[in-house]
């Protein structure tokens, strides 16, 4: 209860957020899945904040900050939650009614979820939480199995709950399944908002949530998941800022983006693509977005310049002779992704995905959905070419743990673009 | 063609449910042994003893390129967070002996000098060291 209590605070948080910019432009549903992503990120800056500030963890400034924020929101909102908006009438919800159900009970089998959990996003949680004024050792070159560059995004949102419920395993887990819960809710609402009809957005959602891999992944604990609900509601804010005509949509945009670069290393390089490829569009307001994107990605900004160590897992492989990156890394890399799609593990979701694409083709580059398009084929350049570079890893190895994550982050976006160039209402 | 990609998406649809639900009936046979999720749990407990120690030492004889050994070591960090704990030095007030047999890390921890102050039934052993000064 004390759990639901704390992600309600969030979610109000974010719903009045969201109505402060949108008014109720935006379809109610998907606006409360959007405000969850959306309230989370924020109480979760609000911890790294106050972290920073006070050098120490405070359990009653986070509540208390949090709650007079909200306060403020429905003070300027001077609107209460349209609880009227909550009687359901749209079937196809249901199919995330059995996808949580999925989660929930898949989740249970991994309470400590995957290998990364525990050496690196719950430990960095426990050291925010526990480790009082030491709470930078999480820092120290002797935890370099632990990915000490990594961001706090995902650690900084356990310990939002962390400080409702007291210390417990089971949270991060269930921060998991909610998160989980809201990409499938935004991939779901988001498709039907920008017109695909229910029965294709349902079982598009359907397809890519109930694969036994992405689940895995989902509940596995790791920020892919947070990295990935941000990306696409990213999108989405962005692709109904076109289709509804309206400007202020890309202020949400603006703020997923930002909130994405504070999830993995790769989400400020996602960051960095989606922000200029949006301003190659030309918006009416540059600036605004631009500053916008900045003040939201400011903790990836103090993160970088203030805290992070310099990593020591990495040699350049450009200017190393004795681990030179070499055409045989490059073949490798280029090949060992190509049949990654095509892996049985997969289900052929890629390839009826691409089957999707190329019906489609006349779509699927057009508009504004060529910004989609751009943004998969630069950041995944972008990382291919990180495996190139960085010589540190034996490669085979390094790809067998690493690829399959990758593509999944980019999944529910990359389905979100097939779904709308195949299935929208007026092609 | 539209329509045979939907029937596509119902196809794959009941194949992804039907292969979870095999996974979950695994899972569920499965429950109950000792899983790589679950190597920590060696390690409940000790928590209270390393309060406000910044570091402590983790000795092992198992070779740590072996998955199973560094996610071991990995979830004793996890589980004694904020305590940073130091892989196979021990030059610490308090050494965590994770070795093959309870009596290998006895024999190390006799030739090493320390003191044992706990052990539990899975061959964890946990050590004073008393030359190491107070960090």
């Amino acid at each position: 209860m004390i759990y639901l209590l704390a992600l309600g605070i969030a979610v109000l948080i974010g719903f009045f957020s969201l109505r402060l910019i949108m008014k109720d432009r935006l379809n109610f549903s998907l606006s409360l899945f959007l405000a969850a992503a959306l309230g989370l990120g924020v109480v979760g800056q609000i911890i790294f904040y106050l972290q920073i500030l006070g050098n120490n963890f405070n359990h009653f400034l986070p509540p208390l900050i949090s709650l007079v924020l909200l306060g403020c929101l429905f003070w300027k909102n001077k609107t209460s939650l349209p609880i009227s908006k909550l009687i359901l009438k749209n079937w196809s919800l249901l199919v995330l009614l059995v996808l949580a159900l999925v989660f929930w009970i898949e989740a249970h089998f991994y309470p400590m979820g995957g290998w990364d959990a525990w050496s690196c996003w719950n430990l960095k949680a426990k050291f925010i939480y526990l480790g009082q004024e030491r709470w930078k050792d999480m820092f120290a070159p002797i935890l370099w199995r632990s990915n000490t560059g990594y961001p706090l995004a995902l650690p900084t949102i356990n310990v939002w709950f962390w400080q409702w419920t007291g210390l417990s395993e089971s949270i991060p887990m269930l921060t998991a399944i909610v998160l989980t819960f809201l990409t499938a809710g935004v991939l779901l609402l988001g498709l039907q908002e920008l017109k695909v009809s229910r029965l294709y957005s349902a079982l598009i959602t359907l397809s890519v949530f109930s694969l036994a891999l992405n689940i895995t992944l989902s509940i596995s604990q790791y920020s892919d998941i947070l990295f990935s609900l941000y990306l696409l509601c990213a999108f989405v804010c962005y692709l109904l800022s076109i289709e509804l005509s309206d400007e202020r949509l890309l202020m949400p945009t603006a703020i997923f983006i930002g909130l994405m670069c504070f999830t993995k290393n790769e989400g400020l390089a996602a960051g960095c693509i989606l922000t200029s490829l949006i301003l190659l569009r030309r918006p009416k307001k540059p600036w605004t977005f631009i500053s916008t994107v900045f003040l939201s990605a400011l903790p990836m900004v103090i993160f970088v310049l203030a805290l992070m160590p310099k990593s020591q897992a990495f040699i350049n492989g450009l200017t190393s002779a004795q681990k030179p990156s070499d055409a045989a890394r490059m073949g490798y890399i280029f090949f060992n992704t190509l049949f990654e799609f095509l892996r049985p593990k997969w289900n052929g979701l890629w390839i009826l995905c691409l089957i999707g694409l190329a019906v489609s083709v006349k779509k699927t580059f057009k508009g504004e959905l060529a910004v989609i398009a751009l943004f998969l084929v630069c950041y995944m350049t972008i990382v291919l070419a990180y495996y190139q570079i960085n010589t540190f890893f034996e490669i085979s190895w390094w790809m067998g743990c690493t690829i399959d994550r990758t593509i999944y982050i980019l999944m529910p976006t990359a389905f979100l673009w097939m779904g709308l160039s195949l299935f929208k209402k007026d092609a | 063609m539209r329509r045979v990609i939907l029937i596509l998406f119902i196809l794959l649809t009941a194949v992804n449910f039907g292969q979870i639900s095999l996974q979950i009936l695994e899972n569920q046979r499965l429950q109950g042994g000792v899983h790589l999720h679950n190597l920590g749990d060696q390690f409940k407990g000790l928590e209270p003893i390393f309060n406000h120690m910044p570091m402590a030492g983790y000795y092992t004889d198992k070779p740590i390129e072996r998955p199973m050994v560094i996610a071991q070591f990995e979830q004793a960090q996890y589980v004694l967070a904020p305590t940073v704990l130091d892989l196979n030095h021990t030059d610490y007030p308090l050494v965590l002996f994770d070795c093959s047999s309870p009596e290998v890390a006895l024999n190390k921890i006799k030739e090493l000098g320390f003191q044992p102050v706990k052990a539990n039934n899975l061959g964890i052993i946990l050590a004073f060291n008393p030359q190491a000064k107070n960090p």
